[in-house]
């Protein structure tokens, strides 16, 4: 089935409201379309650049920002499943999760890479890890081996093939009092249908303007 | 999912700030006329502590969900007080539920007797 996939809802509305600008990270404003546009190129990136099958998993380490959104996006899109990293993780959680995903990919940002970098290089034998993907300021003297902007301009902006509402597209690890985190599937039904019970309650009109400012590793909310 | 999937999907905005600061909050709810937030108690308790805070700075904010850890009633009586336009929702549920179980509504909160301290409905 295809129905309750975000794609249904999301590519509509970058259609409908293509001329809105609608995303405000300080200095970054991106009309609707423009936000589409650049995820579906990264999503197009992820597969023919990265290399990454619809059922991979790709890990991501940032503070808020339309980067990460567009991370989102792209996996739900069906580029990857997201798997996001605490921000107050310690190595060994760290090796944990991105050992226990197989995640081939991780994206970072200036604040994390080297923390990140550090730790996954002790037991880089262990992991399935290829690309470490750069967010933000290419020039930032930390450790990565590709470049967020140069990874999507690489992309053409194509809608990939429709996942279907089976398809597992969050591994989120929830943290545990009784040892290391365990990874949660969530797949596109179980999140359409909680973004729609939600939207019963609280509503969803199109004017409204919504603050990150939870960390977005922590999405459901 | 809401701040990710659901405002992208209904064509309205997005406003960040990378990491919770009380004054840059304030700043950008006011500057940018954020409507719809989440925050955990600890993060509004700071924010409403805070020396440029002002209700009236807030008066765009209509939407303001809360969750994660139990809610201080002085806190809760501060935002029902100060804030009365705002439509106060409780999220709570587990990642394995992705992640939303059960919304404690305006409504709720605005009833008399212990409806205010359910975690949930």
């Amino acid at each position: 089935m295809k129905e309750l996939v975000y794609s249904r809802v999301f590519l509509p509305a970058l259609e409908h409201h293509a001329d809105k600008v609608a995303f405000f990270d300080r200095g970054y404003e991106n009309t609707m379309a423009g936000h589409g546009e650049r995820v579906l190129r990264l999503a197009d990136a992820m597969r023919h650049e990265l290399g990454l099958e619809p059922t991979d998993r790709f890990a991501v380490m940032a503070l808020n920002s339309h980067e990460f959104l567009e991370l989102y996006h792209a996996g739900f899109l069906g580029a990857g499943i997201v798997t996001p990293l605490n921000l107050r993780l310690a190595g060994a959680e760290l090796q944990h999760i991105v050992r226990d995903s197989g995640a081939r990919v991780v994206f970072v940002d200036a604040m994390f890479a080297a923390h990140l970098v550090d730790a996954l290089g002790e037991v880089k034998d262990e992991l399935d890890l290829e690309h470490v993907v750069l967010i933000g300021d290419p020039g930032a003297d930390v450790p990565h081996d590709l470049a967020y902007e140069d990874l999507l301009a690489a992309g053409r902006p194509v809608v990939p093939p429709e996942p279907e509402e089976e398809d597992p597209v969050v591994l989120m690890y929830t943290g545990g009092t009784t040892g290391l985190p365990k990874g949660v599937v969530l797949d596109q039904r179980s999140e359409m249908l909680n973004l729609y019970h939600a939207g019963m309650v609280l509503g969803l009109p199109e004017n409204r303007v919504y603050l990150h400012q939870t960390p977005m590793f922590h999405a459901p909310r | 999912m809401t701040g990710v999937l659901g405002i992208p999907a209904t064509g309205a905005s997005s406003v960040f700030i990378p990491i919770f600061d009380a004054g840059g909050v304030l700043d950008l709810i006011e500057g940018s006329a954020v409507s719809q937030t989440v925050m955990v108690p600890v993060m509004i308790r700071a924010m409403m502590n805070h020396p440029d805070y002002r209700p009236e700075r807030l008066a765009s904010l209509e939407v303001l969900t809360y969750g994660a850890s139990p809610m201080p009633e002085s806190v809760l009586t501060r935002i029902v007080q100060e804030l009365p336009w705002v439509v106060l929702s409780q999220g709570y549920g587990m990642t394995e539920s992705s992640a939303v179980l059960t919304i404690l509504t305006d409504d709720d909160h605005r009833r008399s007797g212990d409806r205010q301290r359910s975690a949930g409905r």
